[in-house]
């Protein structure tokens, strides 16, 4: 894989305590609106002297009859979410100048995000996208709205993922 | 309470029969969708004809796949044009596997063959997943990567296609043959096929494990429909008071077993189902070795 470019593994590497400016979280998947979250997160970093972190929560897969097929599921998983984090990280580094601090976690999406948040000081806005469509913002959103926002340690944007370019920048 | 079963020719207890319809759904909400090959031998044991309980088995697993598929549509894990290939190799496949199962009918061999054929199937299986899991906890781990896709003499063949979803531009043989030899095991076994398909898949197609389980799904469903209707217009073999009672059951048991199941973890999962499929395919060996009482199956109708 691609291991030579910035190892998209761990938090060790990350020197995100360290930092004094703000680090901006974004959730990577593969929605329209984490695009705009994304732009969001990094122009705001960019004009705030903080940087972005992104995180790649990978679902664990059902139970398979075969341990060979389990096996080969997650790291085909794990593959796919360093290819993923490593497009998105160049992304990053091309409108940021530096790399962002990466994480990769195993289970569920909601809960990784909230402990993720609790685990690291260094991380002080969540920065999430909503979905224009009629289904909802998504279900990220949707709980951590409904269920979680008061609890969480660090305060939470939402981007509408229907802002353009422009309008993003314009706001930020 | 006994209920009578107009196609299995037998009058069981309806509890009974939930029970085992619960079970299977426990069983399948454990470990996956899946179980025919354990609600098959079940049905035998409690004195179903295996011929009935092959044709209603398939019955179930119609039922169980649809929910199943719909999660992995939804997420983008089928590959439909792969889908469809397999599906073609399956409805051909289980049609030749109804016809022989037809023909061994008129033989008065069909109980024989399809005890037999479980007795090899879950033996194999059984033993091969024992082994897996008995290793894994010796070793622990042993990380080597192996490659996912080596070339060999099945790039030679001809027909090329390309799968985008599964990133494989392979001969449309391999596919075809695949789903044809689980069609054949569809129709004469009652199953899904998948714990044969899965693996197939993986190694002999090199598709991506993401999309696997969901293409092997949308396969199953169509050949096990297949399969019940062809078994039900050629055989006159599938029991739908039994099928809705064991459907009914299942529902429920998936419910309970999703909830173990998250509890326990994958090796135990799989040691537990090893030695569950080893016990009945023991058990159907011990009744095939040892005839019974009554020698012909004929006095079960005189009772």
């Amino acid at each position: 894989m691609s291991d030579s470019t910035a190892t998209p593994h761990n938090s060790e590497e990350a020197p995100a305590k360290k930092l004094t400016g703000r680090t901006f979280l974004c959730v990577v998947d593969e929605t329209e609106e984490f695009a705009a979250a994304l732009q969001f997160a990094c122009r705001r970093a960019l004009n705030s002297g903080g940087r972005v972190a992104l995180l790649y929560v990978i679902e664990p897969a059902e139970f398979q009859h075969w341990m060979a097929v389990g096996e080969r599921m997650r790291e085909e998983a794990r593959e796919e979410a360093e290819e993923m984090l490593n497009v998105v990280a160049s992304v990053v580094q091309k409108r940021m100048g530096h790399m962002p601090v990466l994480y990769i976690r195993e289970g569920k999406l909601r809960e990784e995000v909230v402990k993720l948040i609790e685990e690291e000081d260094g991380i002080s806005l969540l920065v999430l996208g909503a979905a224009s469509g009629t289904d909802g913002p998504g279900p990220l959103v949707t709980y951590l709205v409904e269920k979680m926002a008061g609890r969480l340690r660090v305060p939470v944007t939402i981007v509408p993922g229907s802002l353009a370019e422009d309008e993003i920048a314009l706001i930020t | 309470m006994d209920i009578y079963l107009p196609i299995a020719e037998l009058s069981v207890n309806i509890f009974t029969i939930l029970a085992i319809g619960g079970g299977i759904g426990l069983l399948s909400g454990i470990f996956g969708v899946g179980g025919g090959f354990l609600m098959t031998p079940l049905l035998i044991f409690i004195g179903i004809p295996p011929a009935v309980a092959v044709a209603t088995g398939a019955n179930q697993i119609v039922a169980a796949s649809i929910s199943g598929v719909l999660a992995h549509w939804r997420r983008g894990n089928v590959d439909l044009k792969m889908g469809i290939v397999l599906l073609i190799g399956g409805l051909v496949g289980s049609t030749i596997g109804v016809w022989l199962f037809s023909l061994l009918k008129a033989m008065g061999q069909v109980d024989l063959v399809v005890n037999i054929c479980y007795v090899v199937f879950l033996g194999i299986i059984g033993t091969m997943m024992l082994v897996e899991s008995i290793k894994a906890m010796l070793e622990q781990k042993n990380k080597k990567r192996k490659k996912s896709h080596v070339h060999n003499w099945t790039h030679g063949l001809p027909f090329k296609m390309k799968f985008r979803r599964s990133r494989l531009y392979i001969s449309a043989i391999l596919p075809l043959a695949v789903g044809l030899f689980v069609g054949l095991l569809s129709a004469i076994m009652g199953v899904g096929g998948g714990f044969v398909m899965v693996p197939a898949m993986i190694y002999i197609l090199g598709m991506p494990t993401i999309v696997v389980v969901g293409t092997s799904l949308f396969q199953i469903i169509f050949v096990t429909a297949n399969v019940t209707i062809l078994q039900a217009v050629g055989n006159q073999s599938v029991d739908v008071v039994l099928a809705l009672i064991l459907i009914f059951g299942g529902v429920i048991g998936a419910q309970y077993g999703a909830r173990i199941g998250a509890i326990l973890k994958g090796e135990q999962l799989r040691g537990l189902l090893a030695l569950l499929v080893i016990c009945v395919s023991l058990k159907l060996l011990f009744d095939l070795a040892t005839r019974p009482e009554e020698v012909y199956s004929l006095t079960q109708l005189l009772q």
